[in-house]
């Protein structure tokens, strides 16, 4: 056999070797990894709407325990209200409900941080304006510089503000570049978090996207402000 | 034999020290300036790492006289690639916060050049049991590396070591501020280089 000949042989062997183990690999893994997959959401929704504080220990069991004890999948209508069924246009909406109140809701937030798209939920309080969470549960940002979106640090310090000014208008949450304390002024302090050393362009790429899906949920957060008003 | 003679042992404390493949043939670098911002990724990837390499070693070793050496590069690509998809997959199904926390790291692995390296200067041309020493002692040697600078950048850069804040308050309170530039990509390099320079004058000397 010339060597030519054995190259060739010996590359499709190969290729054909190599692909049929990933195949296989792939398909009898995605089970498992749906599962895991779709755990981790439920459990950054949970974080979102404060019904687990991250710190504890759960497993697969509890967080599906938890979630369908509490939360409900929803769906907003684009005139803001929210709906049990499916509809077409209407926006995915996790809301976590006590004896039929809505006590605070989930959305999922997305979009380009450096490298790749982050996604994440944004919980809200009922009055439709205060943050009551945030979580980032995938992205591809570099560890330690824009990696630190899903730390507790960066997160936690989202709990406790809002997406209007004093005025009342829609401002969303904004990264600052370095501390709050150094670039806003006290009043508006309340709009902006602090930013990650060294990853301007990921912090940069959060207040954008965040400003952009709380505004497709502005109809929903507007409507309960207003009827936080009227009480 | 003293197992300190055995040419096995010979072949895994070489990386590790004199012939280290980041401090002395300064490889893997790239991949060294991404993950040593904090030391549990370094220590993650000095794991994922060492397995790999020691895996696709091995693995080239067994097929060292069956490969044609006009395409041993890709081959050797393909091996290695298909060990660093499927410990990904494993991972993703199996452990999914150790993949979590491992995130781009994987997929970085299989840039790495080190990997290739060994296997074009070592696996090639060696046996099966001593190229597994040897990926062991790259992979480790490799590691120290990162887990020396990981150390210096988190210290520094964050106040933190393995996330735990190391810097009391109070030194804040007086005005101490973390170095940021030691998160970045350049505080590594000069660390690395602060590490090569060291090495080299201790190994002219003995």
């Amino acid at each position: 056999m010339s060597s030519s000949v054995k190259s060739f042989v010996f590359a499709a062997v190969m290729c054909v070797v190599c692909s049929v183990l990933l195949t296989l690999a792939a398909t009898t893994l995605k089970p498992f990894q749906e599962s895991n997959e779709r755990a981790d959401k439920q459990k950054n929704i949970l974080k979102a709407l404060q019904l687990v504080d991250g710190k504890t220990k759960l497993t697969k069991q509890d967080v599906s325990t938890i979630y369908d004890k509490n939360v409900l999948n929803v769906w907003m209508t684009p005139d803001g209200r929210l709906s049990k069924d499916e509809i077409p246009e209407g926006k995915r909406v996790f809301v976590r409900a006590d004896k039929g109140n809505l006590v605070s809701y989930a959305i999922p937030v997305s979009g380009y941080g450096l490298w790749s798209t982050i996604y994440g939920y944004l919980g809200l309080s009922a009055d439709g304006k205060t943050v009551s969470g945030i979580t980032f549960y995938k992205h591809g940002e570099t560890p330690g510089l824009g990696g630190e979106v899903d730390k507790p640090w960066f997160q936690n310090q989202f709990k406790g503000k809002s997406i209007i000014d004093s005025s009342g208008a829609f401002v969303s949450v904004g990264v600052v570049k370095g501390k709050v304390t150094d670039r806003v002024s006290a009043d508006k302090a309340i709009n902006y978090v602090d930013g990650i050393s060294g990853a301007t362009i990921t912090s940069q790429g959060v207040t954008s996207f965040l400003k952009k899906d709380l505004q497709v949920y502005e109809p929903l957060s507007s409507r309960l402000r207003r009827q936080g008003a009227a009480q | 034999m003293k197992l300190t003679k055995t040419k096995e042992f010979k072949v895994f404390m070489e990386p590790i020290s004199v012939a280290n493949p980041v401090s002395v043939l300064v490889l893997g670098i790239c991949s060294s300036l991404a993950v040593t911002t904090q030391l549990i990724p370094a220590f993650v990837m000095t794991f994922a790492m060492t397995a790999v390499l020691a895996c696709s070693n091995v693995i080239i070793s067994l097929m060292r006289n069956l490969i044609p050496k006009n395409i041993r590069i890709i081959v050797e690509l393909t091996v290695i690639s298909s060990l660093v998809i499927l410990a990904d997959q494993l991972l993703k199904a199996f452990m999914f916060d150790v993949s979590k926390m491992l995130s781009v790291f994987v997929g970085l692995i299989i840039t790495n050049c080190i990997i290739m390296g060994r296997a074009e200067a070592f696996a090639l041309g060696n046996g099966p049991w001593i190229s597994f020493w040897d990926g062991i002692g790259n992979g480790l040697g490799y590691g120290w590396i990162l887990v020396v600078v990981a150390f210096f950048r988190e210290l520094l850069g964050s106040g933190t070591l393995f996330g735990f804040k190391i810097i009391p308050q109070a030194v804040y309170d007086f005005g101490y501020v973390d170095m940021g530039f030691m998160v970045l990509a350049p505080g590594a390099f000069i660390v690395i280089g602060l590490i090569c320079w060291f090495q080299k004058t201790c190994i002219k000397e003995s």
